[in-house]
């Protein structure tokens, strides 16, 4: 019996073969995903920054080259609130941390500690009875918060220290990234140490600060000591003169639990105690932000330096100088998986999006006394930020770091267009159609299924549309919580401060929200009955 | 001995909305008998409960109090569909469904009674023709294709699908041109007597309701204040609001 929006043969194929698409796209974005035997395996976190990406990387190749283990590598992750609680919850067995961030971050001390030994057996002793965390023996560098000002800039003022900046504090345009702004042994605690306002202090993410800072939109930011970066720009670090940042000197911190299942993890990392220094470290972090080699690479370069690593392939490196297209052209490999899994976490996440919100639209027609509350609430959960809401799921039982997450956050926004412009839709109907129907004698589930939703259908079909473009945007932030997608090289490109990875992220996701919107508007004018004049009665986003 | 009971009866039904400034009467102590085969048209100004009257025979709005009964047989005690599936009812802009063809619009009830493929294509060509369309050029077509008086006669033949012994019609020729209506009251004249249903009109025009109606129910402010035929009203006024009504609705043509 012929009955909805379409015959069933033309809507029933289109809805099949997306559905095939989709279930295709995840279980082939989902593979790499899948947790086989759990002994064989380890996984290494970074944080979103180069350095922790580089130690982590050390860290990888060694643990292979030296153990049995398989290592599974999770870079990226948010910040460390995000990469300590993965850490916690088992999602992640080891990361590098640092002794200040430990000390302030993470064990909320409010007394400041300047001896580095003191911070390491504080933070050593503290995590190990609250968490059981272990703190392994330090990599010998102290990555520790500085200010950089342009050293011409520095010079024209003549400030060489942090207490020489008061009296310039309120002509500087300072960008600070988002951390250090709220950190107790950032900005707040500094401005105290030193009684210093900074009137014009907005946070910026740390790769677009640099380049402002480059371009002489910014007069100063917040770096680290052992920043590859520093030696690109022509930069002055300001002496800390009050010693008021504490020391952070970087050691790998691995759960208990791990450590006694696999004894050897500690001593293979003990090899890499104390064998990096501060400049050492600038010149591996320049290695990878400035001339652009892979992490992989340069990790391995080092490994094999210090004859940790047997020297398989000896081939010098040059620096990569290709241009966007060439790189997007070289990575189309690449691009594409990232396509596909891109494809597959907004895919699954509007699929059931679509799923809930619309009998809950539907249901809201019926029951409206709850229409107010519930689109207030879906609304309430658009607002929340992207990232915020993706660190939400991670302590979830069940969700944690990765896709799964990933997905029920783009599900979360995705709700919103749809219940809203499915409820609108229905109700939106001419009431004398939906009285003449049932005034025939058609039942009120006849009169939903015939007649309201059909006529809702280019009205819902625009939420869906609304949904999906904001599913491709905000899933290039679903890389901060380690799920992959396009946001993977956005991310990378912008700790490596390199715009070509950017774009080879962000270009194809743009192809891809407009590829999306194009499809969906097909798919709209096939289900739009005819008889109806295409998106008559369509609320545009 | 008793006579069969009339087809349609309202017995001392009142409705009663609730409003912004408290309960509002729209219908009062409203007893009418539509006899079988019988066209009442119940008229009106807007405002004075006579589509409320008709909604609560089946049942789009339900009684406050008082009874209705249809064939001797309180409406209440039915079931719902079966109640409106033997009730064709036709609303004044027609209220085709504009997403479906003008064959299935009138066949739709057939579909969902069961009926075959073949029986309810018959059954839509039957009724087009019945009411002067031919159905192979007008039934794949959609409503908004139709002018508006094809729309009505659609409409009508839709309410006809499953040959029901009453028809309910709110203002059925009320959005046409004076052209187009009055052609299709000489239809509706000539198929009434040829399908014998017992027809419920409400209409605010009183040459119309004279036209169409055997007998004519007049309302005010929700209460029945007359019924009776053309002459009835005209000689016998049970009051001076009825000689006012006629006076102001009547042009020079019927004075």
């Amino acid at each position: 019996m012929p009955e909805l929006v379409l015959s069933p043969r033309r809507l029933g194929a289109r809805a099949w073969a997306l559905l095939a698409v989709l279930l295709a796209l995840l279980t082939h974005g989902g593979a790499a995903a899948e947790p086989p035997a759990p002994a064989e395996r380890i996984v290494i976190g970074a944080k979103n920054f180069a350095e922790s990406r580089l130690l982590a990387e050390i860290m990888a190749q060694l643990i292979e080259a030296r153990t049995d283990l398989r290592v599974e590598r999770r870079a990226n992750l948010g910040g460390t609130t995000v990469v300590f609680s993965a850490l916690r919850s088992g999602e992640i067995d080891l990361y590098p941390e640092y002794t200040g961030t430990g000390w302030a971050v993470l064990l909320s001390r409010r007394d400041p500690v300047n001896d580095p030994l003191r911070a390491f057996v504080g933070v050593q002793r503290e995590f190990e009875e609250r968490w059981d965390l272990h703190w392994l023996d330090p990599f010998g560098f102290s990555n520790s918060y500085a200010l950089a000002m342009p050293k011409a800039r520095a010079e024209a003022l003549g400030i060489t220290r942090i207490s020489d900046l008061s009296a310039h504090a309120p002509t500087l345009r300072v960008g600070f990234s988002h951390e250090f702004l709220e950190r107790d042994d950032g900005y707040p605690g500094l401005a105290a140490a030193y009684s210093l306002t900074l009137p014009d202090a907005r946070g910026m993410e740390h790769g677009l600060a640099y380049q402002a800072l480059a371009d002489g939109e910014l007069d100063m930011v917040d770096t680290y000591t052992t920043d590859g970066k520093l030696a690109r720009y022509d930069i002055q670090l300001l002496e800390d003169d009050r010693h008021f940042f504490p020391p952070y000197d970087a050691a790998p911190i691995i759960r208990g639990e791990t450590l006694r299942a696999h004894p050897e993890l500690s001593k293979v990392l003990r090899r890499l105690a104390f064998s990096i220094s501060d400049d050492q470290m600038r010149t591996l972090n320049h290695a990878v932000e400035v001339e652009r080699r892979s992490f992989e690479e340069v990790a391995r370069e080092y490994l094999v330096q210090r004859k940790l690593l047997d020297d398989a392939s000896a081939d010098p490196h040059e620096a990569d100088t290709r241009g966007v297209f060439a790189l997007l052209w070289d990575r189309r490999g690449e691009t594409w998986s990232l396509v596909l899994e891109h494809l597959a976490l907004t895919g699954i996440a509007v699929l059931l999006a679509v799923l809930i919100a619309v009998p809950l639209g539907l249901w809201l027609t019926r029951h409206p006394r709850w229409a107010g509350p519930v689109i207030g609430t879906t609304g309430v959960i658009q607002t929340i930020p992207s990232l915020a809401l993706l660190a939400f799921m991670i302590p979830i039982p069940g969700l944690g770091l990765g896709k799964t997450s990933a997905i029920v956050a783009l599900l979360l926004y995705a709700l919103l267009p749809i219940v809203r412009n499915t409820h609108a839709g229905v109700r939106g109907v001419d009431p004398e159609l939906t009285e003449a129907a049932r005034g025939m004698g058609l039942r009120d589930a006849q009169v939903l299924r015939l007649v309201e939703l059909p006529l809702a259908v280019p009205t819902i079909m625009a939420g869906i549309r609304t949904s999906t473009i904001i599913s491709i945007g905000v899933a290039t932030l679903a890389a901060f919580i380690g799920a992959g997608g396009l946001g993977d090289p956005i991310l990378t490109g912008l700790q490596l401060n390199d715009s070509r990875l950017i774009l080879a992220g962000a270009l194809p996701a743009a192809a891809l929200a407009v590829l999306a919107d194009a499809l969906l508007g097909r798919l709209e004018h096939a289900l739009t009955p005819r008889g109806l004049a295409p998106s008559a009665n369509s609320i545009e986003p | 001995m008793s006579s069969p009971p009339p087809m349609i009866e309202l017995a001392e039904v009142r409705k009663v909305f609730p409003g912004p400034a408290g309960p509002v009467v729209a219908v009062d102590e409203v007893s009418l008998e539509v006899g079988r085969a019988e066209v009442l048209c119940i008229i009106g100004t807007s405002g004075c409960g006579k589509t409320t009257t008709m909604k609560m025979i089946n049942r789009l709005v339900e009684p406050t109090e008082g009874t209705i009964r249809i064939d001797g047989h309180d409406v209440r005690e039915q079931d719902l569909t079966r109640l409106r599936r033997g009730i064709g009812y036709v609303v004044q802009r027609g209220g085709l469904f504009p997403h479906m063809s003008v064959a299935r619009n009138i066949g739709l009830l057939c579909e969902l009674e069961r009926w075959d493929e073949a029986r309810t294509g018959a059954r839509v060509a039957e009724l087009l023709e019945l009411v002067g369309l031919p159905p192979d050029e007008v039934g794949p077509r959609h409503p908004r294709a139709l002018s508006g008086g094809q729309q009505q006669r659609v409409s009508v033949a839709r309410a006809l699908a499953l040959d029901p012994p009453i028809i309910l019609m709110d203002e059925p020729f009320g959005a046409l041109d004076p052209i187009t209506r009055t052609q299709l009251h000489a239809e509706f004249s000539d198929l009434r007597t040829r399908l014998g249903k017992t027809i419920v009109i409400v209409t605010h025009d009183l040459a119309e309701a004279f036209t169409l109606g055997d007998r004519v129910a007049l309302m005010d402010r929700g209460r029945v204040v007359q019924v009776g035929t053309e002459v009835e009203l005209r000689e016998d006024p049970a009051s001076s609001f009825v000689t006012e009504f006629l006076r102001a609705h009547l042009g020079a043509g019927h004075a």
